[in-house]
């Protein structure tokens, strides 16, 4: 009953009624954008990393590590294929590759770039740079260059390159290979200095005779990469280390997770602000309607029920703006998820593993956070007002 | 007007919890936008410092096709003339020119290699354009020897005395190799000078590149920020080559900066709508609860108009003493960034290249005209916040009002 009393009295003033609920309504559909694209963009940081940097967990030798930066190539685990063979075995893994990269400045006629050539199994890897190709094709020897490296040298499919590089000895080697493929994986990093090519020519060039320098097992979700680091251990050995994305990741890791937290409290201010309105609203309604409180508590209404109806009245206002704002704050992202936001004009300059095209997304825990949000900020609003109305005797609010 | 002010703050201490609560929120927000703005104007103005010392001078001039995408090809290189030197020289406000040299080139310490950027630098002119001295923290610059950046050398190993050696393609297009002394460590704002650069004789490298060819000639002037009509004024006069000034050289980190200045803009609006917000729910409940004092006052003779002057005042006091107090923190707050600073190096490690030339150490500067546009702004919004809820007194009548019981 004190709901319906509730809502007749929103319909008495329709204008300030339907203007409290559109401010929620928007700020609702601004978190659910925001929530969406927030998640979106943030989970995409994690799962670049993972795809196209870190792997869910990845073996190297301890030197390795301590000498990243310079890709060395001294640091070999030798028995890399009895590991990966036995990585293969645990149940969860969707896959497992051994690579090599090496760092060296690539030159053609007149320009000199900085690259990065990746030695690895050219059809089975997580980037599926082969189906990324613009140009050429998957061969059994040859070279695949990222457009902007190729636009850098002015190299074609088909055209041949010295590529000259330090060795694990130490020495110096070279070998000329062919241009097989030219790929897109509108990836800053990846596009402008990447080069692969298949792990047996890497190994030959870079005179690797035996295993490998790096190891990279996947899983599909991330949160098996510490279980899956577990697993991997004893298998791996005295003098590898063994890490998840996350810690591979370190303070970057961190900083993603401090952001998200930052942006879920900004989303409550946003909010609370458009109950503020909620809260103008039912100031200005319970003052108005004095001598009708006094009526009804006169008549034997306690401060209770009189509190549930104007509880009752902003909660109202503040959920039928909060929820049809987060649907079609959520509907908009369902709709950016399946199209993608093309981001590359602001991260083409930007070399961390992220695609230029980002998807938003929201989980169903992240909606129903959202609904949830959407209800209880307006009815915790409705309550500071609704305060208002113990203060007066029913004789005196009679007089108002 | 000083007794409606006086009435008007004798009314807000009667119910300093509310009053309290509503300038914290406006308190708050200053304070954040202060310590905010105050970090991006120093990072503005380390990075805008750092492209002129190190990058780019007040004006540059490169090859007329020079290729951006393409920095090192030895298509953008320039031969030297003369002639170019006196015709720039010639105006009054050129206080110094200096040719120089980049090319990409692995450095390696016979263990690890990895790549750096050679600047070639003449080392009578380049003082003239470039305040390269004053950023050696160790060691010195000396003719056969490499200044290195101090982070190149941690990573390499390298100290004082220790000999790297630098593999680069010379003008054909061939390997060369040079073995070369390290006489000094640069320590600047850039980190990109500090990670990847070599700096080093021309001559050397020009006789190892087997060129007289130069990348590029940095100008100093009198006025940087008169830079961009100087530039127009050699472009006329060489129109052969491509002259920019420092401003059209750092477009992209401009925009960055434009970009970060528009953010901070929404927050202060964003912070000013929240205040207003509160201000108004403020009045309008300080209005309702005072109808007997209103209708008092009215009866008395006070005219509509100076009880509504009561409750904008009213306003006005908690803006106006909400943006003191932010200001007040946000200076204290400010006194510990513009002196200790944020260290971001594990971060700037990870992230790399963030769109700002700085250094892990990101310290914030005085902004004066913060405390003037804030306080006026602040103090603006919240009259404008009161009025709204302070109209609603003018339509109130003495009778209405006197009859209701508190």
């Amino acid at each position: 009953m004190f709901l319906k009393f509730a809502f007749r009295n929103l319909l008495r003033n329709k204008k300030r009624t339907f203007t409290s609920a559109l401010s929620v309504f928007t700020a609702a559909m601004l978190v659910g954008v925001g929530y969406g694209w927030i998640n979106g963009v943030m989970d995409l940081y994690s799962e670049g990393f993972i795809k196209y940097q870190t792997g869910n967990v990845r073996v190297v030798t301890e030197g390795y590590e301590s000498r990243e930066k310079f890709m060395p190539l001294d640091e070999v685990i030798v028995n890399a294929d009895e590991i990966v063979s036995n990585i293969r075995k645990i149940e969860g893994v969707t896959s497992v590759e051994e690579r090599v990269r090496f760092g060296i400045l690539m030159g053609k006629d007149d320009n000199t770039v900085t690259a990065v050539g990746m030695g690895l199994d050219v059809k089975n890897n997580s980037f599926g740079f082969a189906d990324k190709m613009i140009e050429g094709g998957i061969a059994d020897h040859g070279i695949y260059l990222g457009v902007r490296l190729a636009e850098s040298l002015r190299l074609k499919v088909g055209e041949e390159i010295l590529i000259a590089s330090k060795t694990s000895e130490g020495g110096l080697n070279g070998i000329k290979v062919k241009v097989a493929g030219i790929f897109k994986m509108k990836m800053a990093a990846f596009d402008k200095h990447y080069f692969f090519l298949n792990l047996a020519d890497a190994k030959k060039l870079l005179k690797i005779h035996k295993g490998a320098t790096e190891i990279y097992a996947f899983t599909g979700r991330a949160e098996d990469s510490a279980k899956l680091r577990d697993q991997i251990k004893p298998l791996a050995g005295e003098g590898l280390s063994v890490k998840t994305y996350s810690e591979q990741m370190g303070g970057l890791d961190e900083l993603l997770k401090m952001m998200k937290s930052i942006f879920f409290f900004i989303e409550i201010a946003i909010l609370a602000l458009a109950c503020f309105v909620i809260i103008n609203t039912m100031v200005m309604a319970i003052f108005e309607r004095m001598r009708e409180i006094g009526t009804l508590k006169a008549l034997g209404f306690t401060e209770a029920d009189l509190f549930v109806i104007f509880t009752g009245e902003g909660a109202m206002i503040g959920i039928l703006g909060g929820i049809p704002g987060a649907l079609l704050g959520f509907l908009g992202i369902y709709m950016w998820s399946k199209t993608g936001i093309n981001l590359e004009g602001m991260l083409k300059n930007v070399e961390m593993p992220i695609e230029y095209v980002i998807h938003p997304m929201l989980s169903l825990t992240d909606i129903f956070g959202v609904l949830a949000m959407a209800t209880i900020v307006p009815i915790v609003s409705s309550m500071i007002p609704a305060r208002y109305i113990r203060r007066y005797l029913p004789s005196d609010a009679l007089r108002m | 007007m000083k007794y409606i002010l006086q009435l008007a703050l004798k009314n807000i201490l009667r119910s300093k919890r509310r009053t309290v609560l509503t300038f914290m929120m406006l308190t708050f927000g200053v304070t954040v936008y202060m310590i905010m703005s105050s970090l991006y104007a120093g990072l503005d103005e380390v990075s805008f410092d750092n492209l002129v010392q190190f990058e780019t001078g007040h004006v540059k001039m490169r090859h007329v096709n020079f290729d951006e995408d393409r920095p090192f090809s030895t298509d953008n290189l320039m031969t030297q003339k003369r002639e170019i030197y006196e015709k720039i020289k010639a105006h009054p406000f050129v206080r110094g020119v200096t040719g120089r040299i980049n090319l990409l080139a692995e450095m390696d310490n016979g263990i690890d290699s990895m790549p750096v950027v050679i600047v070639g630098y003449n080392r009578q002119t380049d003082k003239e354009v470039f305040e390269l001295a004053k950023f050696i923290s160790k060691g010195q610059m000396e003719k056969d020897g490499a200044v290195i950046g101090v982070d190149l050398a941690k990573d390499m190993g390298l100290e004082i005395g220790d000999v790297a050696n630098l593999t680069f393609r010379d003008i054909n297009g061939m390997y060369t190799a040079l073995d070369i002394p390290i006489t000094g460590l640069l320590y600047s704002g850039d980190p990109m000078a500090n990670k990847m650069k070599v700096f080093m004789d021309i001559d050397i490298i020009q006789k190892s590149m087997d060129t007289g060819a130069i990348s590029e000639i940095a100008v100093k002037t009198d006025n940087m920020y008169k830079a961009n009509k100087y530039a127009e004024i050699l472009q006329k006069e060489i129109p052969d080559a491509e002259v920019n000034s420092w401003k059209t050289l750092s477009y992209e980190f401009a925009n960055v900066v434009s970009t970060k200045k528009k953010a901070g803009n929404f927050i202060l609006l964003v912070i000013l709508i929240i205040a207003m917000v509160g201000i108004v729910n403020t009045i309008l409940i300080s209005i309702y609860e005072k109808r007997r004092e209103i209708g008092t006052l009215k009866a008395m003779g006070m005219l509509d108009k100076e009880v509504r002057n009561l409750f904008i005042a009213e306003g006005f006091i908690i803006g106006f003493t909400g943006s003191l107090f932010g200001l007040l923190f946000g200076t204290i707050a400010n006194l510990y960034f513009i002196y200790h600073g944020l260290d971001f190096t594990a971060m700037m490690d990870q992230m790399g290249n963030m769109g700002a030339s700085m250094v892990g150490v990101m310290k914030s500067v005085w902004v004066i005209k913060d405390y003037f546009v804030v306080t006026f702004l602040a103090t603006a919004a919240s009259i404008f916040a009161s009025y709204y809820p302070a109209k609603k007194v003018m339509d109130m009548q003495p009778v209405d009002c006197l009859r209701t019981v508190q």
